[in-house]
């Protein structure tokens, strides 16, 4: 068994263990890629960035705009599955409309974003202005540039929701719904209370995935605010790339990551643990 | 119905071990066809290993065979039993029984002669064979046919790709006219071009530089960067082949000032490309609607941008405070308002009481801007500019013609340049082509390439794209003339300011930068946010070894 697993483990090696490795390594050095030796300086950049604000502001950034996008999505996803349910007609073609902005390559997306974003010349703002509305400043002002980003992620992400909670769906035992309309519950109870407990499996599971993808929002951001204006929409894997690709310093960066790294699993391990728990309680 | 029924007894008593416990039996099914048999016993073969442990009763089956060949039981034609119908011809018949099942149902499909059934054949060791194992090989056959054909092409375009002389360079419409004339300067010399917006282009020249790739051959840089990558040992002296080459290709035409900002340190390290100066570009039609004049302070420029401003139709002024656009936009304030970015010493003098002044005047203008500018660089700018957007704002030399281009713009003729106000000292910057260390090419041979390119008929043919770096194009009346913008970009030249020559410039300015659209967007009050922008800069030039 352990011969058919050397492909994948050699791959895995090269991919993630090794590179894993480097970064933990080089996050205890002094490493200036402009020059000048590695220099070991312990947990220098670790203390350094644990008592840097910027760090703290960007992961509170990061926490609103992947809370607030990740909740947007999950309730409008759910909604689109829910209709997509009830349809009769079409579904099929309104599932593939819908899922399209998930299939655009991200940066292909965000730049398509962008060019409805922009102040003045962008689509939307010459929409809102040919109807004589005056634009907000989607992109320059520090809270309008995390709505615009909450938007832009929903329009991207949201689909996955939708196709994900529309295939529990259609795995729902009708006969549940049946017998609760039988007992004379509404929409709305047949919803709050077959529908969306049958679900909460699948729910907790596909927003957990959404949230710890979403951590590592980066395309979007970069493309559309580049972290901006200042760092209102700075997050901490664009912070990441500040240091490392922009400053230079390789250790720092590698630091951050591995600091980013051990939120992501902690989270990971919070909803498995949460998973469980209600696992046993059978939902 | 009745074929259902019937492949239900026939996997039924295969299944559930009938033939295991009485091997000799044998069962006829009768006016049932037959023609569902061989589609049965695919289904069978193909599920075996997915459901053979619900079946524990065809233990013996399990035990002595090859899943993947299903030799379950067999079901086979044997017209013998059939019934005689009413005149006198047999129906179909099939027996079961048990061993090789799949052997036989290939004989009851060619019994049948049916197409769907040919798959199945009999080769007469037993089933051993199925026609799985033919359909992977032909798949496999075609990979491998297809991986052939396509190998000599991805190796001739890697081993193309490896052969051509790699450029990285930044974008604009004059990079854009020297990258293709690079393309046909010398005889039997590929170029590859790559060009993109500065900030993606610096960060995969650092890449490659700092890996010292000899992927890399030529590449655009600026006076910041060139600073930078020289003082880090990634760029060829150019001062030999310089020296060698000089009356070849009339080096000595090219104006010193240029020359001078594409060296550091003593030595040359670039081909003088242009000098690249920010100029205030105003609408004189509406200047001149409303009376005004050309700012000859920043408060002018300022009351100039309010008496223009009628959003959302079009706004008082334009300026982009994305990325490096932001150290640009705020040289000439930073300059003329306040004390310049640092002392001798390299200590920070931007947050002193003269740079925050400076700060608060760009914040008090930015009221009047086209929203989003934090978000935007060069070509955004370009557009607000060209398509009726904003009235006035700092434009790059690079970007005047533009302005006249009918293709392009909404304001032919209506544009007019001069300089900055309270004495400019605005941004002044050297673009050059530079040779990397690592270079994988013969570095003669690239010089060669770049002096080429840069000849002076090329010069004169981008003159209207760039400042052109030698005199005889620079100087020429006739070319003055031409393009309405010259006579601007000369009295600029005299007055700029190049960027601070500090080699960490750069890396510098990501952190002033970001505090100053901090307090430009009101995200922290200015004082503050200098401040903290002089303190982190001080950390990283110590860590750098300033100070000592």
């Amino acid at each position: 068994m352990w011969l058919f697993m050397v492909p994948s483990l050699a791959v895995m090696t090269v991919v993630l263990v090794y590179p894993l490795a480097s970064a933990i390594y080089y996050s205890f050095l002094r490493y200036y890629l402009g020059g000048g030796a590695p220099q070991f300086i312990g947990l220098a950049n670790y203390v350094e960035l644990l008592g840097d604000e910027r760090f703290w502001g960007d992961l509170l950034n990061t926490v609103i705009i992947v809370g607030a996008s990740v909740a947007l999505q999950l309730v409008m996803g759910m909604a689109l599955a829910l209709a997509l349910y009830a349809a009769t007609r079409g579904v099929r073609l309104i599932s593939l409309l819908n899922f399209l902005p998930n299939v655009v390559t991200p940066v292909v997306g965000a730049i398509f974003l962008k060019w409805i974003f922009i102040g003045r010349f962008g689509l939307l703002d010459a929409t809102l202005i040919s109807l004589d509305i005056f634009p907000p400043n989607w992109l320059g002002d520090p809270v309008w540039a995390k709505i615009t980003l909450i938007l832009a992620d929903t329009w991207k992400f949201m689909p996955f929701l939708m196709l994900v909670l529309y295939a529990g769906l259609q795995a729902f035992d009708i006969q549940l719904l049946e017998a609760a309309s039988i007992d004379g519950a509404n929409a709305w109870q047949r919803l709050r209370y077959v529908i969306l407990p049958m679900m909460k499996p699948l729910i907790l599971f596909v927003v957990s995935i959404r949230a710890m993808d979403a951590f590592r929002f980066f395309d979007l951001v970069y493309v559309l605010t580049n972290g901006g204006p200042g760092t209102a929409t700075e997050t901490v894997t664009l912070y990441t790339y500040q240091i490392g690709f922009r400053m230079l310093e390789v250790g720092k960066a590698s630091a951050l990551g591995v600091i980013t790294l051990i939120i992501v699993a902690a989270m990971i391990a919070g909803l498995i643990l949460l998973m469980q728990r209600r696992g046993r309680e059978a939902f | 119905m009745l074929v259902h029924l019937m492949q239900n007894q026939a996997a039924s008593l295969i299944l559930e071990g009938v033939f295991e416990a009485f091997p000799k039996l044998k069962i006829v099914l009768i006016e049932g066809g037959f023609a569902w048999a061989p589609s049965l016993g695919w289904r069978l073969d193909a599920r075996w290993a997915k459901i053979r442990d619900e079946v524990p009763q065809a233990k013996q089956s399990r035990a002595n065979c090859a899943p993947s060949s299903g030799l379950l039981g067999r079901v086979e034609p044997d017209h013998r039993f059939a019934p005689r119908n009413d005149r006198g011809i047999r129906r179909s018949a099939l027996l079961v029984r048990g061993r090789a099942m799949t052997a036989q149902l290939g004989q009851a499909a060619d019994s049948c002669k049916s197409s769907r059934e040919k798959p199945f054949h009999n080769n007469g060791n037993g089933g051993k064979e199925t026609v799985m194992p033919h359909a992977i090989g032909r798949r496999h056959l075609f990979a491998t046919a297809a991986v052939g054909l396509a190998a000599p092409a991805i190796l001739r375009r890697a081993h193309a790709a490896d052969a051509a002389v790699q450029l990285i360079s930044h974008r604009y419409p004059g990079l854009e006219y020297y990258a293709d004339k690079l393309k046909s300067a010398l005889p039997n010399v590929a170029v590859d071009t790559r060009l993109m917006q500065a900030p993606d282009a610096i960060q995969l020249q650092r890449l490659a530089l700092s890996s010292g790739s000899s992927q890399l051959d030529i590449l655009w840089a600026n006076s910041i960067t060139l600073a930078s990558y020289a003082k880090s040992g990634w760029l060829e002296p150019l001062d030999d082949l310089w020296a060698k080459h000089k009356d070849e290709f009339n080096l000595g035409d090219y104006n010193q000032g240029s020359v001078a900002g594409c060296s550091y340190d003593g030595h040359i390290y670039g081909m003088p490309l242009t000098t690249n100066t920010m100029l205030y570009a105003y609408r004189s039609d509406l200047y001149d609607e409303k009376g005004l004049q050309p700012a000859k302070t920043w408060e002018d420029y300022i009351a100039n941008a309010k008496a223009l401003n009628s959003p959302p139709r079009r706004y008082g002024v334009v300026l982009a405070l994305k990325s490096d656009m932001v150290n640009n936009e705020m040289q000439s304030v930073m300059n003329t308002v306040g004390d310049g970015w640092f002392d001798k010493d390299w200590r920070p003098t931007f947050n002193d009481e003269r740079g925050v002044k400076a700060v608060e005047t760009i914040k008090r203008l930015a009221q009047y801007c086209v929203p989003g500018f934090t978000a935007v660089h060069n070509d955004e700018h370009t557009v607000d500019m060209s398509q009726d957007i904003a009235a006035q704002g700092q434009q790059w030399a690079t970007r005047c013609a533009t302005m006249d281009n009918p293709e392009k713009s909404r304001v032919v003729g209506k544009i007019k340049w001069t300089v900055m106000p309270d004495g400019g000292k605005q941004v002044m910057i050297s673009d050059t082509y530079c040779i990397s260390r690592f270079a994988g090419k013969d570095k003669d041979m690239l010089f060669r390439l770049l002096a080429s390119a840069l000849r002076e008929e090329n010069q004169r043919g981008g003159a209207a794209l760039m400042t052109p770096p030698r005199n005889a194009v620079l100087n020429d009346p006739a070319l003055q003339a031409k393009y309405r913008w010259y006579p601007a970009v000369s009295q600029c030249l005299a007055i700029g300011k190049p960027l601070p020559a500090l080699a960490e410039f750069s890396e510098a300015s990501e952190i002033i930068n970001k505090r100053i659209v901090q307090a430009v967007v009101g995200q922290m009050e200015t004082k503050a946010a200098l401040d903290a922008a002089a303190t982190e800069v001080q950390a990283m030039l110590a860590q750098r070894g300033y100070y000592k």
